[in-house]
């Protein structure tokens, strides 16, 4: 099996997934002196000046494939960009590294029970995860400036903020026409050398794995350091295809994992197990795992694991204009950022809010096929030709949990590796549309302002899965606890974005590192009050 | 069924009516289709199967309509047809992942995005200044 150390058949913690969330609570728990093995489905790139390379189909070789699921209902196209490598979606990732606002914690106190949706307060608040919020930015090295949407206390990120590029700026003059706050974004690239990295270089390839490292990816910032310590197994190119509990079904005992290339299956006891793949394949493999003292999946007595998904609504647009931009270098999105509309405060049409962010970089088919998608032949080649005179903007709306919206399995149909397949059902709620035209509108509006000629703004895409695995108190109306530990197993954590219970409009990926770091805290504490497993590290 | 020749020759010729040649190479030029075909080679059988199936339905709906597939319409014909089906929400699930690949494929070859002005690896040359310089210039 491909793994960084001969495997043990006992360690302290394992982790599965070693994506964002799980590049972080391995960085935890290792540092803690806990004895971890790391399980990832891809690759392990080492050398990424000379694993990656600058072209916008190289992205592919780093996204997860979302073909192999069952589909229902209309939302799920298989869009969303989730990593498949050690560092997972932070290969790919464009590196917006926005913190919650205080209200998306209580969302429902905030907008009221919202009829076909099962919106619902977090079990924590932002005040649960400032401290955590400041140590994901300083292992981003995130760039930026404080901002009039900052709660009170908070501190600017550890890197002041990249340089607005031309289109940025013209962006800047529009939201001041339209008397909207801006400020460049909060962005998980270097503006200057930082943790041993250069500075950006605006290639405009971050999509692509960035090959300096400029970019915070955690395989180097997190997981590298961990394998350092020599504390961290790493089994790369395996995949985890059962979680095993007691006879009684309160403790996970263990996985059973197969190296997908041998097809070579392995059993690998711990004391604590921790679930961080991404919302479709985390309930998956809870579902999967069924047992006597758990017939309907792990943790899944009250019918809970799996629903409440739901994801961003992305919408691009594209504004024509008689100026050279030069938009296809740069750090690819969030340059420029106004998050006044993340909250409604305009009207009663719907409740939560969106983003609006700059886009710049090599991303002329993504501008071909969400914008442009209603334009063909010698016209679209028309339109893609002032690609460089062009604006782009993206804006994430914020989707409403539904209850129905959810993962489940199809039985009858398995994997390679006998796992049963995913099954999505995912339909926008009404309020998700609504919000989304006023975005699309408004978009239009800055576009126009920045002194675009001719705009093109795209329909809604699904982006940033969340949910599946929501926190809470109550096992009846949530899958986890406060802490992200599976309702009935105290020593089964999940981490990422499945745990979201709402998923406000900014990008999520901050806020999973943050709740991975409290999580693991918690995990570090428990395991002080059981049997550790101890072996001497050399 | 599985995906012939006879199927890369619709594909193909679809491309071009979203990508035509102009004063660039358009999707016939650059390995477009192939490459298409190349990535559905990964998938499930089941979605394999239906793309082979959606592109005979198109070809059938091109025959019924004007006389001919795809592959024979002229350039005027194909351009009508291709906003026939982008228009049609029945055909919206092949027709929309579809277009997808071809747009992704094309405008991510050189041949595809150097005319835009995108100027490919640049890392190895310094990348550029935040105002688009090259760098290593400034």
């Amino acid at each position: 099996m491909p793994a960084t150390s001969p495997l043990k058949s006992e360690y302290d913690v394992i982790v599965v997934g070693a994506g964002a969330a799980g590049a972080a609570y391995i960085s935890r728990l290792t540092a803690a002196g806990l004895n971890v093995l790391a399980i990832e489905r891809g690759p392990f790139y080492r050398d990424h000046y000379n694993d990656f390379y600058e072209s916008e189909l190289a992205v592919f070789n780093l996204l997860w494939d979302n073909n192999n699921y069952g589909v229902s209902g209309k939302a799920f196209r298989g869009t969303p960009n989730l990593g498949r490598a050690v560092g997972g979606g932070t290969l790919a990732w464009t590196a917006v590294a926005l913190r919650f606002f205080e209200r998306d914690f209580t969302f429902a106190s905030r907008w009221g029970r919202i009829p076909g949706s099962n919106v619902a307060d977090w079990p924590i608040r932002l005040h649960h995860l400032r401290r955590y919020y400041s140590e994901a930015e300083i292992h981003m090295g995130v760039s930026g400036a404080p901002t009039v949407w900052d709660a009170p206390g908070t501190p600017p990120p550890p890197n002041p903020p990249l340089p607005l590029y031309r289109g940025s700026r013209l962006c800047r003059d529009a939201f001041e026409r339209l008397n909207m706050n801006w400020a460049p974004g909060r962005i998980a690239v270097n503006s200057q050398p930082y943790n041993g990295n250069g500075a950006c270089l605006n290639c405009g390839h971050c999509r692509a794995g960035c090959r300096i490292n400029a970019k915070y990816q955690a395989d180097k910032v997190l997981i590298e350091p961990a394998l350092a310590t020599g504390y961290l197994t790493l089994a790369y190119e395996s995949v985890v295809t059962r979680l095993r509990t007691s006879e009684c079904g309160r403790r996970v005992c263990g996985v059973t994992f197969a190296d997908t290339v041998s097809g070579e299956y392995r059993d690998v006891d711990a004391r604590f197990v921790v679930v961080c793949n991404n919302p479709i394949e985390t309930p998956r493999l809870l579902l999967a795992s069924a047992n006597d003292a758990h017939p309907g999946g792990l943790g899944n007595r009250y019918d809970q694991v799996g629903r409440n998904f739901f994801c961003h609504l992305g919408t691009i647009g594209y504004g024509i204009t008689e100026q050279d931009l030069r938009n296809s270098i740069g750090h690819n999105m969030g340059n420029i950022m106004s998050l006044d509309t993340c909250e409604n405060t305009d009207n009663g049409d719907y409740a939560g809010g969106f983003t609006l962010m700059s886009l710049q970089g090599a991303g002329a088919g993504v501008v071909a096929l969400d914008p442009l998608v209603a334009v063909n032949g010698e016209r679209l080649k028309e339109k893609m030709a002032a690609y460089n005179n062009s604006i782009l903007m993206v804006s994430f709306v914020e989707g409403l949990p539904v209850a129905d919206n959810r993962i489940t399995l199809l039985l009858a149909q398995c994997d390679e590796f006998g796992v049963p397949k995913a099954h999505v059902h995912y339909d926008y709620h009404d309020n998700d549309i609504r919000a989304l035209g006023h975005a699309q509108a408004r978009m239009r509006q800055v576009l126009q302002a920045a002194g675009s000629s001719e705009t093109f703004v795209s329909p809604e895409f699904e982006s940033h899965p969340m949910g599946s695995m929501r926190m809470g108190r109550d096992p009846h109306v949530s899958a986890t606890d406060p802490w992200g530990r599976v309702h009935g197993i105290p020593n089964l954590y999940i981490g990422g974005a499945s745990l979201f219970a709402s998923g406000s409009s900014v990008n999520p990926t901050l806020t999973l590192h943050a709740l991975a770091l409290r999580s693991a805290d918690h995990l570090v504490r428990a395991s002080l009050c059981s049997e550790p497993f101890t072996e001497a590290v050399a | 069924m599985s995906l012939t020749q006879a199927h890369l020759e619709i594909a193909r010729a679809l491309g071009v009516g979203i990508v035509p040649a102009t004063d660039t190479p358009g999707a016939a030029e650059l390995p477009v289709a192939e490459m298409i075909f190349s990535v559905a080679a990964s998938w499930p059988r089941e979605m394999q199967q239906q793309l082979a199936g959606s592109l005979e339905f198109v070809d059938t709906l091109s025959q019924n309509l004007f006389g001919e597939g795809v592959a024979q319409l002229d350039a005027y014909t194909l351009a009508t047809f291709v906003e026939l089906l982008a228009d049609s929400a029945d055909l919206r699930p092949f027709w929309v992942p579809f277009r997808t690949l071809v747009v992704l494929n094309y405008y991510g070859l050189p041949e595809g995005y150097e005319p835009l002005g995108l100027p490919g690896p640049s890392i190895d040359s310094g990348g550029f200044t935040a105002d688009g310089e090259p760098a290593a210039a400034a």
